[in-house]
């Protein structure tokens, strides 16, 4: 599974000593290596930019401002961050009592998803239909199997790691990941049944 | 009849189930075209996941520059204030030292108002008056007084028979 966050945790780890000596190019380079991931999980949970953007400041102005509280022996630093996003997240949807998603993406007006781009007119299609089914079915999953998800593939995390950050026991956030993809699967009941009849299987075996 | 495994599916391309359940579901899969139907699913959905979720919510170029400016300008302001921690300690001691003295000067200089505070003293329960006379014998010295209670008290200089549910006769 490929890592989407920088995984040379020394580099970070010599960009924090010099942050913590007052070198505010440090910061910089911090969150150029940083902020994509961390925006990217916010956005998987919470599917709302603005609330994500929040969220990635509030993240790094407090990592910044407590770095000397990170301690690389309870683990790495782009852990520590996550932790952090994920319970940010947590607090920004109780602020939000209201749907977790904008009513903007939901009728499809406003926000355009950003697909990749693509120098290939037919790719840039095929990708961006690609993305919008992937937020659909993301929006049909309840906030704590899309953390879920979007750690384990999104970030690439293996089940203790992400226990670790959901505060779980490891078999839980299995369950989790789980319970996301059997749901993502009845959304998407429909290409099942097509499937079957594409194989020529009854449907009355299950 | 066959027992489908379509419930482990999803654990069972996620890697997460035991020895003895994967066994049981690869010799299912090896004759029910059904549940191999229903793994074609569950891998493409897998195989979505992982290709599609890590390009999930990139930002843009915009979108950072902007949150780097917003974060830049929050750390050049001053942190929430807070007080150090002997701060702390000395503050904790001084609340302590007033709590105490407030504490024994009000029983030094004001006894009255401290015993009249306290809760009061324990009183016997009173004796629940029953509905039921209860036929007692009472002592020599006292069967010419009549005591205020709330048993019933019931002279009679004869012996009384042991208790019995019959009618006891009076001749």
């Amino acid at each position: 599974m490929n890592r989407p966050f920088p995984p040379d945790e020394t580099a970070l780890h010599a960009l924090i000593a010099r942050g913590l000596r007052g070198d505010q190019e440090a910061f910089a380079a911090l969150y150029q290596a940083v902020a994509p991931g961390l925006y990217r999980l916010a956005y998987s949970i919470l599917l709302h930019p603005e609330d994500s953007e929040d969220v990635v400041q509030e993240v790094l102005v407090y990592a910044f401002r407590n770095l000397k509280n990170f301690d690389p022996a309870r683990g790495t630093f782009r852990m520590w961050l996550y932790t952090i996003t994920v319970s940010r997240c947590r607090n920004a949807r109780r602020r939000r009592w209201l749907p977790t998603v904008a009513l903007q993406s939901l009728i499809g007006l406003g926000h355009e998803p950003r697909a990749p781009e693509s120098s290939n007119p037919e790719a840039a299609i095929a990708r961006k239909t690609a993305y919008e089914s992937l937020e659909r079915a993301m929006m049909t999953l309840s906030p704590r199997l899309r953390e879920a998800l979007a750690l384990r593939y999104g970030q690439g995390l293996t089940y203790r790691e992400m226990a670790e950050i959901l505060d779980c026991p490891q078999k839980t956030a299995e369950s989790r990941v789980r319970l996301a993809h059997e749901a993502l699967r009845g959304a998407m009941a429909g290409f099942d049944e097509s499937l079957l009849e594409e194989l020529g299987v009854a449907e009355g075996g299950f | 009849m066959r027992k489908h495994v379509r419930h482990l599916l999803a654990g069972y391309v996620h890697g997460t189930l035991s020895p003895r359940q994967r066994r049981q579901v690869a010799r299912h899969l090896a004759d029910c075209p059904a549940c191999r139907a229903a793994l074609i699913s569950h891998e493409g959905i897998m195989r979505d996941l992982r290709d599609g979720l890590p390009a999930f919510g990139q930002p843009t170029r915009p979108q950072l520059a902007q949150m780097w400016a917003v974060i830049r300008g929050r750390l050049a302001q001053p942190g929430p204030t807070r007080l150090p921690m002997a701060g702390l300690q000395v503050l904790g001691a001084a609340f302590g030292v007033l709590i105490t003295a407030a504490f024994s000067l009000s029983v030094l200089f004001g006894g009255t108002a401290y015993v009249a505070a306290a809760p009061p003293p324990p009183v016997p329960a009173e004796i629940r008056a029953t509905a039921t006379p209860i036929m007692t014998r009472a002592p020599e010295s006292s069967r010419t007084q009549l005591h205020a209670s709330p048993t019933a008290i019931v002279y009679n200089s004869e012996p009384i028979p042991a208790a019995s549910p019959a009618p006891i006769a009076r001749w």
